[in-house]
């Protein structure tokens, strides 16, 4: 039985632990270069910034495997879907 | 009958109060601030195209996510510290879809029964719509989540519909899927108890997942359970309580802590419950 607990105790705290470094991880270290019309070179851009754009249908992946916006100027309102 | 921890004292006196909860939850998720911080999730159910949306909806990130070929760490972690933290106590006391759907069972109306294993069907809308068809196809394929999902087409597509159909322009009609979903899912929530949470969500399958080892965890005193049976009774999404506290398909309502002998209590992994001991 204390085994037993144990064992839950450690999958909770492995889960917890295992949450948090990815969020933190996702919120200071992620980052992916977004290329545009305005922008050929790459512009590396956090992933909350990335969730945003996400958000409104902002990106698509080429063939190539590079992320581009789907707009120039202004976002677009909502998620196109 | 058993003694009562303070933490059960709490949650029996706020039981009755439990569809206000989920209203005031509504303050942080219908954006009445106009804050909208897009840019980071919520852990519920509320689609990021409506115009009162707080956050995004971390199902729609994972998905578009999976579609461009990234990893959400932030929305798959955010997911796992509330999972592990509450399990599916945010299904059932917070998250705004499925508070929908407890106001629509305040109708009285006949009932039909979900049969417990269309369960299992959550696991094939999170692995299929919401992870492998929009990484092998896009999010422009018809199975893709958000082109499918109720809570999308009730606080986006039907808002734009009106608003098309009072401007004279023309209405944006769902495809033949969409609209046999949600048809679907509007007679369902009339006949039966959280059909879409119970049947359907993806997020909740994750919650439920981690129901079994969240923080936040059930009890069961195997000696002062006396097998009455009531918490069957109190339970209105078919879980046996007595048999799996800590069930992947309990939505966490707390109803069944009301059972009698007080022999099932909300508490913490830290406590034991039947089933360590059996």
């Amino acid at each position: 039985m204390i085994g037993s607990m144990k064992a839950r105790q450690v999958m909770t705290f492995s889960v917890l632990g295992l949450g948090i470094a990815m969020l933190l991880y996702g919120l200071a270290m992620h980052v992916q270069p977004v290329y545009s019309k305005d922008n050929d070179k790459g512009l590396a851009t956090v992933e909350t910034a990335l969730i945003k754009e996400v958000t409104i249908g902002g990106l698509e992946r080429k063939e190539d495997g590079t992320l581009h916006k789907t707009y120039s100027g202004a976002p677009p309102k909502a998620c196109p879907t | 009958m058993v003694s009562k921890s303070k933490f059960q004292q709490l949650i029996l006196k706020l039981l009755p109060h439990r569809l206000w909860v989920q209203i005031a939850f509504l303050l942080v998720w219908l954006d009445p601030l106009a804050m909208r911080m897009h840019n980071m999730c919520s852990p519920v159910f509320h689609c990021y195209a409506c115009p009162l949306a707080t956050f995004a909806c971390p199902i729609g990130v994972i998905a578009q996510f999976s579609a461009l070929h990234m990893i959400p760490f932030v929305a798959i972690g955010i997911l796992l510290v509330v999972a592990g933290t509450f399990g599916t106590i945010i299904c059932g006391w917070v998250c705004p879809f499925g508070l929908l759907q407890d106001l629509a069972a305040k109708i009285p109306t006949p009932r039909v029964k979900i049969p417990r294993a269309m369960g299992y069907i959550r696991y094939i809308v999170l692995f299929g719509a919401v992870l492998l068809i929009p990484y092998f196809f896009g999010e422009a394929h018809d199975l893709f989540i958000c082109r499918i999902c109720p809570a999308g087409f009730l606080e986006k597509a039907v808002p734009d519909m009106v608003t098309a159909a009072s401007q004279g322009n023309e209405i944006p009609w769902p495809n033949a899927i969409k609209f046999s979903i949600i048809g679907a899912f509007l007679v369902a929530i009339f006949v039966t108890i959280r059909p879409w949470c119970r049947v359907l969500c993806p997020l909740g399958v994750i919650f439920g997942f981690f129901n079994k080892f969240s923080l936040f965890s059930m009890k069961l005193s195997d000696h002062d359970c006396t097998k009455c049976g009531r918490c069957r009774t109190l339970c209105t999404y078919d879980v046996e309580p007595d048999k799996t506290p800590n069930a992947d398909n309990c939505l966490r309502c707390l109803e069944c802590t009301q059972c009698g002998p007080g022999a099932l209590q909300a508490g913490t992994v830290f406590d034991k419950t039947t089933e360590e001991s059996n």
